[in-house]
């Protein structure tokens, strides 16, 4: 008897030891690293789940596991850092994909990941909670903030159908810029009224909210522009590379006046608020004080011109603020605008903290395409591990003799670098965006490369301070990428989505590439009339 | 089974009779015992499952109580300046015994994500003999038991709770009955009521033997949670009924 309490004792204790605190831990730990939604849409427009994965065991032969089947929830194996199995103490990523078309049902637990002889599953909170809805309130383009026209809007009722359009394509639009060609020397050009009419529609369509309207002239560095505007037809003759501050000034002037001339045909308040020029026009983004002689050197200084469009002490039709000291004065025989405008640029990069602030640009939107990045070798498995799709690197030889660049060109040569061949070798090519043997865009192709280029510049390299002027980064909307055939607008809109999703699973894998992490971004899209061509 | 232990029991009493004769010939007697039975039963065992997963059964062992019943017929026979002996056939059955305890996942207390419960019901055929002492007073008279049985011993109802969140049960271990061999010691008082009825007081150690559960469905390797052993210790109360063939 005596015994038996003893052991009896000792197991007490044994119990009380192990069980008292709950050393209890589950054998895989299941992490989300995206947002769970609670609807997704039941059309083809998928969502992406990732969950980070741990093995907890100190168990060497326990690497394998499978996830319990649940319709509309696909695994996805063949991306950098997914899950095949994940051995002890390490991590993986179960990197799955909800098809809001396949499930009947809602979802209401899981992901369940089976070891052979182990069920695991989330904590609470983070499993699968799902039901589907109507794609269309959840599948809108509602990213899109800035639209820059490239060519003057049409008329009539062609005009209306053009912002129905519009209205479509960007629920959320905040900014939208009207593309003016030169008064009144260009033939077919609208008139002045025609321009007005595309302003009272644009803001008809977005009631109740301070949509902000841009300039935005054809202010190419061209003769043809500049004898557009009417400026003296030997200066706009000679070379480009000649011009000086006569063609600027000239130019400039008629832009600004054409500015003011129809911002009077519409009610106070409901004119321009804003001028946007664009890289390969004639004015410069060079800031004061100038370089020195030799030239060449820029004919003026964003200053100066900001001094034109908003004069310091004054401030725009809705009240934003021009700057109080600007220590530039406007150029000489420039019309200031009237009201004051703020200033805009579609650039060529992002460019640093030196051509942005009260002086200088209020807005920026760097063309976020012809970009083309040589790939470090710190992730080289993005490629072996199926992050750039199989179907882009198929025909690489083997071992690779230079380093792949990763790039999106959308014509070939700009670069001359080793585009995916299976690309490469179309005749109108290289645009990667369309898939060549389906003829129809591949969103994850596209979405998988535009995220890892914008890993490489800023704002996710580095941070650029902009003095409380915003960024948009600006998508493409020509025939080679979203106004392509086949991007239709969901397509449109899981690019975007893949984006946010890229970006959290790029920097689970390598958090370096993210120093300051995922920051707010905001996207535009310029020369978007093929996109509301492809529209229905 | 019965069967087999019918003859022996015949064979017994035809022998007895044989060798011993008429003048002393041997009384009927019936005896309905019961009472409650304290257990501690279970032990810790690691079971590989699969080739690449083994679980830890980390037993906790209160002490419990169940209830068990005998029915007894048998012979009696007085043993001059002794007392009397018993034979006979007894048929014993319990209420479950529980068994339970945490399940260590992979072996490791780390994860100790469940924990487990199950049953073990008994029922035997035993040959149990009796030797009552009316050496100190003719009416209350010592004695001590034994008996040999088979039993059945089914082992069910296995299921498991997890203790976190995260963790889902897997398929149960399944019920499984053998048959065992069970004993019992005796020793007790009889105190004589009349010529017929003794009303009995006493303690009985039993081994109920083997038992074990199924593989549990997907399982590849090895068998469920098995035990050698179970020992229950009865506060065993009697009646016996003698059915004499003298006046």
């Amino acid at each position: 008897m005596i015994a038996t309490n003893l052991r009896q004792t000792c197991l007490y204790l044994l119990f009380f030891l192990t069980t008292t605190g709950f050393a209890a831990k589950p054998l895989m730990s299941m992490i989300p690293i995206t947002p769970l939604p609670n609807v997704i849409p039941n059309n083809g427009t998928t969502v992406t789940v990732i969950y980070n994965v741990t093995n907890n065991t100190n168990n060497p032969e326990l690497t394998n596991f499978s996830m319990t089947p649940i319709p509309g929830v696909e695994q996805i194996t063949q991306t950098t850092g997914a899950c095949h199995g994940v051995g002890a103490q390490n991590s993986c990523l179960l990197y799955l994909i909800l098809h809001g078309d396949q499930t009947a049902e809602a979802i209401h637990d899981g992901p369940i990941l089976n070891t052979g002889a182990s069920y695991t599953r989330p904590s609470p909170g983070q499993t699968l909670q799902l039901a589907t809805t109507a794609a269309s309130n959840i599948v809108n383009n509602s990213w899109i903030k800035v639209l820059i026209e490239q060519d003057p809007a049409p008329s009539g009722s062609d005009l209306t159908t053009y912002i129905a359009k519009i209205k479509t394509l960007a629920p959320n639009l905040e900014q939208f810029h009207l593309r003016v060609t030169p008064l009144p020397i260009t033939p077919g050009s609208p008139s002045y009224q025609q321009y007005a009419d595309t302003v009272t529609a644009i803001r008809a369509a977005y009631p109740g909210t301070t949509l902000i309207i841009g300039f935005h002239p054809d202010n190419n560095m061209n003769s043809a522009s500049c004898l557009g505007w009417g400026c003296d037809t030997t200066s706009c003759n000679l070379p480009t590379d000649q011009w000086t501050a006569t063609q600027l000034t000239c130019m400039l002037n008629t832009s600004i006046q054409t500015m003011n001339r129809i911002t009077a045909l519409l009610p106070e308040g409901q004119g321009f608020d804003s001028f946007s020029i664009e890289q390969g026009y004639v004015e410069p983004t060079a800031t004061c004080p100038l370089p020195a002689p030799p030239p060449p050197q820029p004919p003026a200084c964003l200053q100066q011109i900001k001094a034109c469009l908003c004069p310091q002490g004054t401030h725009t039709q809705n009240g934003t603020a021009c700057p109080a000291v600007n220590s530039e004065s406007c150029l000489p025989g420039v019309t200031l605008a009237n009201p004051s405008v703020t200033l805009g640029s579609v650039l060529g990069s992002y460019g640093g903290e030196d051509i942005y602030g009260p002086t200088k640009l209020d807005f920026g939107y760097p063309q976020y395409y012809n970009l083309g990045k040589q790939i470090p070798v710190d992730y080289d498995a993005l490629l072996s591990g199926g992050y750039f799709p199989a179907s882009s690197t198929a025909c690489r030889p083997s071992p690779y003799p230079q380093h792949l660049y990763v790039v999106d060109v959308d014509t070939p040569g700009a670069y001359a670098p080793e585009i995916p061949c299976a690309i490469a070798g179309e005749p109108d090519a290289a645009n990667i965006y369309t898939n060549p043997s389906a003829s129809a865009p591949n969103v994850t192709l596209a979405s998988n490369y535009l995220a890892f280029l914008m890993t490489q510049y800023p704002p996710i390299q580095e941070t650029v301070d902009t003095h409380g002027a915003s960024v948009f980064i600006t998508l493409s909307g020509e025939p080679n990428f979203l106004g392509a055939p086949g991007w239709s607008l969901a397509n449109i809109f899981q690019l975007n989505y893949n984006l946010g999703i890229n970006f959290l699973y790029l920097q689970k894998l390598y958090p370096s590439l993210f120093p300051n992490g995922i920051p707010p971004l905001q996207y535009a899209i310029w020369n978007f009339g093929s996109i509301l061509e492809n529209m229905p | 089974m019965i069967k087999l232990f019918s003859w022996i029991l015949c064979s017994c009493l035809i022998i007895s009779q044989a060798s011993i004769g008429a003048p002393l010939s041997a009384d009927k007697v019936i005896a309905f015992s019961g009472g409650p039975a304290w257990y501690q039963a279970g032990n810790t065992q690691t079971i590989q499952l699969q080739p690449n997963f083994t679980n830890t059964y980390a037993a906790t062992i209160p002490q419990q109580v169940l209830a068990n019943g005998e029915l007894f017929f048998g012979l009696q026979r007085t043993f001059a300046r002794l007392g009397f002996g018993q034979l006979g056939l007894a048929i014993a059955g319990s209420s479950d015994a529980r068994l339970q305890g945490y399940i260590w996942e992979t072996a490791d207390p780390l994860f100790d994500n469940f924990s487990y419960h199950y049953k073990i019901s008994h029922a035997h055929l035993a040959l149990k003999t009796k030797w009552l002492f009316n050496h100190w007073s003719p009416s209350v008279l010592p004695y001590f038991s034994a008996s040999l049985g088979v039993a059945q011993n089914k082992a069910h109802h296995f299921y498991m709770t997890p203790l976190i969140f995260e963790a889902l049960p897997t398929p149960n271990f399944q019920n499984h009955q053998e048959t065992a061999l069970s004993y019992t010691l005796g020793i007790g008082v009889h105190k004589t009521v009349n010529s017929q009825i003794q009303l009995g007081v006493g303690y009985e150690f039993g081994d109920w033997g083997h038992s074990s559960l199924n593989r549990a469905p997907g399982q590849t390797l090895n068998h469920g949670l098995s035990l050698n052993h179970l020992y229950t210790q009865q506060l065993q109360f009697t009646v016996n009924y003698l059915f004499s063939e003298r006046s």
